[in-house]
């Protein structure tokens, strides 16, 4: 638990540090492989997916002591996702999701995630049903499908800047939203942790690049 | 690898098909689901099972949740003799499933109940004994449920908790009870501008309320509750509601967002005036009234009409002193519970 809360002070530094860049370019994004930790202690799952960025900006502001940059990166990202909700349900959703992503020089990152899915859960005990004749019945994989709607906002460092190693790592929390559910909706909030691989020979991905002076 | 797999799918198989066993013990933990009309309703059985004893809550709202009812004291002098069952109805509490809003019908959170037994004899035995306790919304739910049909049958015993059976006779008497409490409160100078303003409104209705009249009432009859210093602990604090829900597992959020009652078409149609006397001359079963002295939401009158109306060998009154609404979780909880334990003692 202290290392999760470690990570998500480390993460969230991030965000705080987005001001400070050096004068280097940043390494355009690559596609990557994602392996998530959801539930930060309860109701724990995991989430895992691809993301292929698809579109890179380098921005320069001119400053007194030069220029400082970063990149707005968006990427497409595809997951699939599990937990568990004792006595709930087990959920398992499918997910993709606009990543917006912003990083410095050196190598921390913020980002913003909307995205879209389907989810199928499963009731979290045996189901029954009664008959009319009351016969009752044991259902089996009893639950329900939904589609969803996410959002997710969260941080971390990239490992690829200054240590050369093809690695992010992150935090997120994310809200998300089941419908139609009951004769509302259902929403839930989600943190993640996790790491993202870039392997060398992996999915190429070949983002439009631009550089914007201010 | 290959083995694994094999090993994998077997052991699944085995599983799969595994009658459920169920066992009756000292201190049960059961969470299992009803599944009807599009409403996947979760049911917890705390406690003793092996007492073939079941203590149902029927929550109040429309729109509650039952595991609220569970609280420390219920956990240590309830469950320790008899088995609590805790149902969330449609689209209340922790139910689950897409939208059924076309089901939120009296008739179909009737049948819901009527499965809800179905199942609970299923798991525990044709030879279990039931009480019905319905709260508030519940306590409207549940002698509607009694005067179906052969449903009686299924229970031994009817606990009546602050229930709303008649909402133009509750609406009457809540006018009432506000009036008087408030010319006092006025007079003593305790918290005069909310009770001028309740005074006002009351004195400004005339009979048979409109639908929105019949929710303000309601609203300052809660209200009320909050500000009548005879009530020392009117509602649970929110700390032991959230300490209830995180130790059941309950979804947080979702509680902070459900299905909402006010403008829920089932409490739209309560609202209108509906009232279950007329039929409580087909109740035989051994029942128990238990209201609260400072309750203005389901005020304590409110037993009378039942226990005149009823046809039952054994009906007892008790109006606690100390209680408003939430009678079973303040400051008179020993004596409700207690109340409660004789009659299921005396009737199982």
């Amino acid at each position: 638990m202290q290392r999760m809360i470690l990570l998500f002070l480390w993460t969230g530094a991030g965000l705080i540090s987005q001001a400070q860049t050096d004068k280097v370019s940043i390494p355009l994004p690559v596609s990557s492989l994602k392996l998530g930790y959801l539930g930060a202690g309860i109701h724990p799952g995991v989430k895992t997916g691809i993301e292929i960025p698809y579109k890179v900006i380098q921005v320069e502001k001119r400053k007194r002591g030069g220029p400082k940059v970063h990149l707005k990166q968006r990427g497409i990202s595809g997951s699939l996702g599990y937990y568990h909700h004792q006595d709930f349900h087990d959920n398992v959703f499918l997910l993709v999701e606009q990543v917006r992503r912003r990083e410095n020089t050196r190598g921390w990152f913020s980002e913003f995630a909307p995205g879209i899915g389907y989810s199928r859960t499963f009731l979290g005990g045996t189901t029954y049903q009664v008959s009319a004749q009351s016969e009752v019945t044991r259902k089996k994989m009893a639950g329900f499908h939904y589609a969803l709607i996410s959002l997710s906002a969260g941080g971390g460092y990239n490992l690829g800047i200054k240590k050369d190693i093809p690695l992010r790592i992150y935090g997120r929390i994310g809200l998300m939203t089941f419908f139609p559910y009951n004769s509302s909706i259902y929403l839930r909030i989600i943190p993640e942790l996790g790491v993202s691989y870039s392997p060398t020979k992996f999915l190429k991905s070949n983002p439009s690049f631009k550089i914007r002076k201010k | 690898m290959k083995q694994l797999l094999i090993l994998l799918l077997t052991s699944l198989l085995i599983t799969s098909c595994q009658k459920e066993k169920i066992s009756l013990a000292a201190n049960a933990h059961d969470t299992f689901f009803l599944e009807n009309r599009g409403s996947a309703m979760p049911i917890r059985v705390h406690g003793n099972t092996a007492s073939k004893t079941f203590i149902m809550m029927i929550h109040g709202g429309p729109g509650g949740d039952a595991i609220v009812y569970r609280s420390e004291y219920v956990k240590s002098n309830v469950e320790s003799e008899f088995a609590m069952v805790y149902w969330d109805q449609r689209n209340s509490g922790a139910s689950q499933g897409n939208r059924n809003r076309q089901y939120d019908d009296i008739a179909y959170f009737i049948e819901d109940f009527e499965k809800v037994i179905t199942v609970l004899k299923h798991r525990y035995g044709s030879d279990i004994s039931i009480f019905v306790n319905g709260h508030s919304w519940g306590g409207f739910l549940t002698p509607a449920f009694l005067q179906k049909g052969n449903n009686q049958q299924q229970v031994k015993g009817w606990i009546q908790s602050a229930g709303a059976h008649n909402i133009p006779l509750l609406n009457q008497y809540a006018i009432q009870m506000l009036l008087e409490k408030a010319s006092i409160e006025i007079a003593a100078g305790r918290n005069t501008e909310k009770w001028t303003e309740i005074k006002d409104y009351c004195e400004g209705i005339t009979l048979p309320m409109s639908n929105e009249e019949s929710r303000q009432i309601n609203i300052y009859s809660a209200e009320a509750q909050t500000i009548t210093p005879e009530i020392p602990k009117g509602i649970p604090a929110a700390r032991d509601i959230y300490q209830i829900y995180t130790e059941n597992h309950l979804p947080l959020i979702q509680l902070f967002f459900p299905y909402n009652p006010v403008t829920g078409s089932l409490a739209d149609w309560l609202f209108q005036g509906q009232e279950v006397s007329t039929g409580m001359s087909t109740i035989t079963v051994p029942t128990l009234l238990l209201f609260g002295k400072w309750d203005f939401v389901c005020p304590a009158p409110l037993a009378d009409d039942i226990e005149q109306r009823i046809q039952s060998s054994f009906v007892r009154k008790r109006v606690l002193e100390n209680s408003g609404h939430g009678l079973m979780a303040g400051a008179d909880k020993e004596v409700y519970w207690e109340e409660v334990l004789d009659f299921v003692r005396r009737f199982r």
